[in-house]
């Protein structure tokens, strides 16, 4: 594996053959001798000549011979160059070999010999590529948070050499898992097509496949995942232990908790190297300097700075360090330097209540930091038969509509919306069809459509007459006195709500639409549910806060006397009116696609990249815009008929792409100065960092370009008539 | 020829007086010169007898006269093939140099030779004299070609048997004989004749401009040399004819000969109004 010599010359046959050529030079050599004969006066002193030369004769026979040991070194060198001398290096193993490399956003730290990690990646690749002999098959991956095949299973080098340099640096995030998963699904095909042929190739499935793994390990070990046929003898590390990084880490901008009408950015700069750094974020609006604030950093911490934003309405936002602190840290990765927030029109969200009448929600509803999200608009559910209600409902006009007891008229509106006590139209459809009438009957109480509630919603109600207009496979499942048993805290809405010691006297069984998710579900079922809609999301209460009947008001809860009731409420407001108000504010990830939420009914938008290249967006049939090319880091445009429409960013926020230290292995020996590069553990295989560069160091190359330069001498000897 | 009427204005201009010094000209008149007495013995010419020693001593005593000699200048050229090299050829080069040395001699009345090594001992030269010969001479030289294949030693052997009088002999050569150049010169050191060695050699001998692996046939005895060019090849050559250019320079001297170098770029003219008078052939 580290022989000295990779012999080139496949079939021994060839080796008495390679011999032969110096004897045959020789002999030529001495053969040739086809002098040009030229008359001269005479030869007399040419012979005097030639015999003074001959008396010291060895010497100057070996200078007389001078071409022909050139030729002769000539092709020695030739015959060196083809046994492939090299040292330092594993020969490429396996018979099918899968690269992966890994183009993510710390690929980019230029702490290696080459340009960044991943040339020096590209590099390694290369080099190995070189070495496959002609029956490997190979195939190239690269990995990002999302892995890509560069290159299916070939034996062509020059198009693995290809598809290597095509590779290209992203901004991404890194998670080899996904690599991981496609090396297995593709380790082991029964077939692989190549593509130039066409021509199925069965490769046979038992068979080992060696994985090179070329990464700077900045991503958790993988659990929970089999290697199989995959064999990730080697991972490769690229970079070093001791680089240092100083990066922004979070930037973002909102009210200020006690003026509500300034807004502040905040952001957080990490120093991940050894030493505590001191860095200047220097704040610009549009490409104007604002503000600039000294932050120091202890080792491997993040500080936060505050900055205030008076006068600042929309536009651009720009953090970045200061280069005088980043060259003292050696600062490896660029892209980090950066941080771009939106500032967008802070418009207040337009919410709609509608309800019958209903004091403890408005109530609810009223409290000052409900207000700072937006107007909250209460109607009557009357509107909702209203032409008026019905174009600006259809035009996306408010962020949110919660219908106490009553659904839409004809459609659901574009916003998002909360259903109190009813179920959304189309939930109607999908909901489980239930025995109607079913034996205790407990509920069949039919939602209370545009009638304000008539038809009571109370306890032992019972009328189990369909509402006229709906169709008939509506049936929900009323239950009385639901205990809660189980609650989804993890989502937004639900944040610091506690549900512990709610009672409810009766409500609808909602079980979400498709893709929805259960909030709240009880002893009979979910009773609170969220799910998606063309771009927006209906969340729906299955029990009503309080029943307005005959003009009077009673509770159907006691929730409202609990502090998660307002706090619902805000959650809601926050993440329904809050999302589409400020939601672009906040960063994206790179690489991710972004619905992009806006209030305009254009077929398609223009959004401006921070490269100033516009794309333009497509509204899709459910009324989104999908934004798919978020690759860059930076500062988007969302342009409407050239008029700014919404902004937003992208960030590459990632403290593990942005340490860019290569982590180091646990060492026994205390005294060891050197450090190893940390293996990387998938599943229960632990791969072991290579240190050394698998790619062998190949000497043929400067061999045959010395043996050019020999052939070059001799020539110039030849032709000069000269000797060193 | 235009190149000849031109020296011979040149020359006219420069060598208006006297050759050289052992050269007795036949213009002191008719007069003898006495050389010695001996007794008269049967036979002598009556005519020679010294009568005043007769009447004084009363005895019969013959008056001895040095003969009278010609100043003879000969010029030996080396017409082999190796002079057909050079551009002018060494032989152009040489015929250049005779017909002017040649012309000076004639407008001196001295008697003037032009051979050529290759001549067999019965074949002579034609005996020039008096300027009307200059065309004569001039043809003389034409005819010569170089093609003999007579060794320097032979020519020269020869040349001496032919003329046995003594004068200035000009040996115009390049001296290359695988024999060596000494034996010949030998020969005309044995005559007790003012001898003159011109070398001759062509650029081309002097710098060869060769390269690579090459073999060199020699033009006389299409002998072969093999060599690879090479910087101390080429050095070596160059300390060759160093050595042999001097080593000839030290033999004529040691005899009392005359060494003069020349090479086939070097003008006539040049030769002939600086390096000969210098020399004191001419003056």
């Amino acid at each position: 594996m580290n022989s000295l010599f990779r012999n080139a010359l496949e079939p021994y046959w060839l080796w008495p053959l390679m011999a032969l050529l110096p004897l045959a030079v020789l002999a030529l050599y001495f053969l040739k001798l086809k002098r040009e004969p030229v008359e001269v006066p005479s030869t007399y002193l040419w012979r005097k000549s030639i015999e003074d030369l001959h008396v010291n004769s060895l010497w100057q026979k070996l200078r007389q011979s001078l071409l022909l040991f050139l030729q002769l070194l000539l092709l020695a060198l030739a015959i060196f160059a083809l046994l492939r001398p090299g040292w330092e290096g594993d020969r490429l193993e396996g018979q099918r070999i899968i690269f992966a490399i890994d183009n993510s956003a710390s690929m980019g730290a230029k702490d290696v010999e080459a340009e960044n990690r991943l040339a020096e990646a590209k590099q390694h690749v290369i080099q190995l590529v070189e070495q496959m002999e002609s029956d490997m098959l190979a195939m190239v991956i690269s990995f990002n948070d999302e892995a890509r095949v560069v290159q299916n299973f070939t034996s062509n080098r020059r198009k693995l050499r290809e598809a290597v340099e095509k590779i290209e640096l992203t901004s991404h995030t890194t998670d080899l898992l996904g690599a991981l998963q496609l090396a297995d699904g593709l380790a082991n095909p029964g077939q692989v097509v190549e593509v130039e042929s066409n021509v199925a190739i069965d490769v046979g499935t038992g068979e080992k496949t060696t994985l090179y793994i070329f990464s700077d390990g900045r991503f958790d070990d993988v659990k929970d995942f089999s290697l199989g046929n995959l064999e990730p003898q080697f991972f490769i590390p690229l970079g070093e232990s001791d680089s240092g990084n100083l990066a922004i880490t979070a930037f973002s901008t909102r009210r200020n908790e006690n003026r509500p009408d300034e807004r502040q950015a905040f952001a957080q700069v990490s120093n991940y190297s050894a030493e505590p750094q001191t860095a200047v974020v220097e704040l610009s609006h549009n490409g104007k300097f604002l503000d600039a604030q000294e932050v120091e950093i202890p080792a491997g911490d993040a500080r936060g700075v505050t900055f205030s934003l008076i006068g600042v309405t929309s536009g651009k936002l720009e953090a970045k360090l200061a280069s005088s602190a980043l060259t003292a840290v050696g600062d490896a990765l660029e892209v980090d330097n950066h941080a771009y927030s939106a500032v967008n029109d802070s418009a207040t969200g337009r919410v709609l209540l509608v309800t019958p009448g209903n004091r403890l929600l408005t109530t609810a509803l009223a409290t000052e930091r409900i207000r700072r999200y937006g107007e909250i608009e209460i109607a009557d559910p009357s509107v909702l038969t209203t032409k008026e209600h019905q174009d600006l409902a259809d035009s996306g006009a408010y962020d949110l509509i919660i219908y106490d007891q009553c659904t839409p008229e004809k459609r659901m509106p574009r916003s998002n919306t909360m259903f109190i006590g009813t179920l959304p139209l189309d939930w109607r459809t999908v909901a489980k069809p239930t025995v109607a009438n079913d034996t205790d009957a407990s509920d069949a109480e039919s939602d209370e459509q545009s009638t304000e509630g008539e038809e009571s919603a109370d306890t032992e109600a019972a009328d189990d007459n369909k509402d006229d207009s709906d169709e008939a496979t509506v049936e929900i499942d009323r239950v009385n006195n639901p205990q809660i048993i189980d609650q989804a805290r993890e989502h937004p809405l639900m944040a610091y709500v506690e549900l512990g010691d709610i009672f409810i006297r009766a409500s609808n069984i909602v079980p979400p639409a498709i893709g929805g998710q259960v909030l709240v579900e009880s002893t009979d079922g979910p009773i609170i549910s969220i799910a998606p809609r063309e771009g927006f999301e209906d969340a729906v209460l299955g029990f009503e806060v309080s029943i307005y009947q005959d003009g009077g008001e009673y509770p159907n809860t006691n929730w409202y006397r609990r502090y998660s009731f307002p706090t619902f409420l805000l959650n809601a407001l926050t993440y329904f009116v809050g999302q589409s108000q400020e939601g672009l504010d906040r960063t994206n990830l790179p690489g991710r696609s972004l619905a992009l939420r806006t209030k305009s009914l254009a077929k398609e938008l223009t959004v401006t990249g921070p490269d100033g290249l516009k794309q333009t967006v497509k509204r899709n049939a459910d009324g989104t815009y999908l934004f798919h090319d978020t690759d860059q880091p930076g500062y988007y445009e969302i342009l409407d008929k050239d008029q700014v429409e919404n902004r937003f960013t992208v960030n590459l926020f990632d403290g593990q792409e942005s340490d860019v230290r290569i982590a180091t292995a646990p060492d026994d020996n205390p005294d060891d100065i050197v450090e190893s590069a940390a293996g990387l553990k998938i599943g229960h295989v632990e791969v072991a960092a290579q240190g050394a560069r698998p790619a062998r160091k190949d000497l043929w190359r400067p061999l045959l370009l010395l043996a050019v330069g020999v052939l070059l001498f001799e020539w110039y000897i030849y032709n000069r008539r000269v000797y060193l | 020829m235009s190149q000849l009427e031109r020296m011979e204005l040149v020359s006219r201009k420069i060598f208006r007086g006297r050759m050289k010094g052992e050269r007795r000209s036949k213009r002191k008149g008719q007069s003898v010169e006495f050389a010695d007495f001996r007794n008269y013995v049967a036979g002598d010419d009556l005519r020679t007898l010294d009568w005043n020693l007769y009447a004084r001593l009363d005895k019969l005593i013959v008056k001895l006269f040095l003969e009278e000699e010609d100043l003879h200048f000969y010029t030996l050229i080396d017409s082999s093939p190796s002079m057909g090299f050079g551009d002018p050829t060494k032989l152009q080069y040489a015929k250049q140099l005779a017909a002017a040395l040649g012309f000076i001699g004639l407008i001196r009345s001295d008697r003037v030779v032009i051979e050529s090594l290759g001549q067999t001992v019965r074949q002579r030269g034609p005996v020039l004299r008096g300027r009307r010969s200059v065309w004569r001479m001039l043809d003389t030289l034409n005819a010569m070609e170089p093609t003999e294949t007579v060794s320097l030693a032979e020519g020269v052997k020869r040349f001496c048997l032919r003329n046995q009088g003594k004068g200035i002999v000009v040996l115009i050569s390049d001296l290359m004989d695988k024999e060596g150049y000494e034996a010949a010169l030998r020969y005309l050191v044995a005559r007790r004749v003012d001898v003159y060695v011109m070398h001759i050699l062509s650029q081309e001998e002097i710098d060869p401009d060769v390269k690579g692996d090459l073999k060199l046939v020699d033009c006389e005895d299409q002998d072969m040399a093999e060599i690879t060019v090479s910087a101390p090849l080429l050095a070596r050559y160059k300390k060759t004819l160093d050595a042999f250019t001097r080593g000839a320079q030290d033999f004529c001297s040691r005899r009392g000969m005359h060494y003069l170098l020349a090479h086939n770029q070097l003008p006539v003219k040049d030769l002939m109004s600086n390096y000969l008078r210098r020399r004191g052939l001419v003056r």
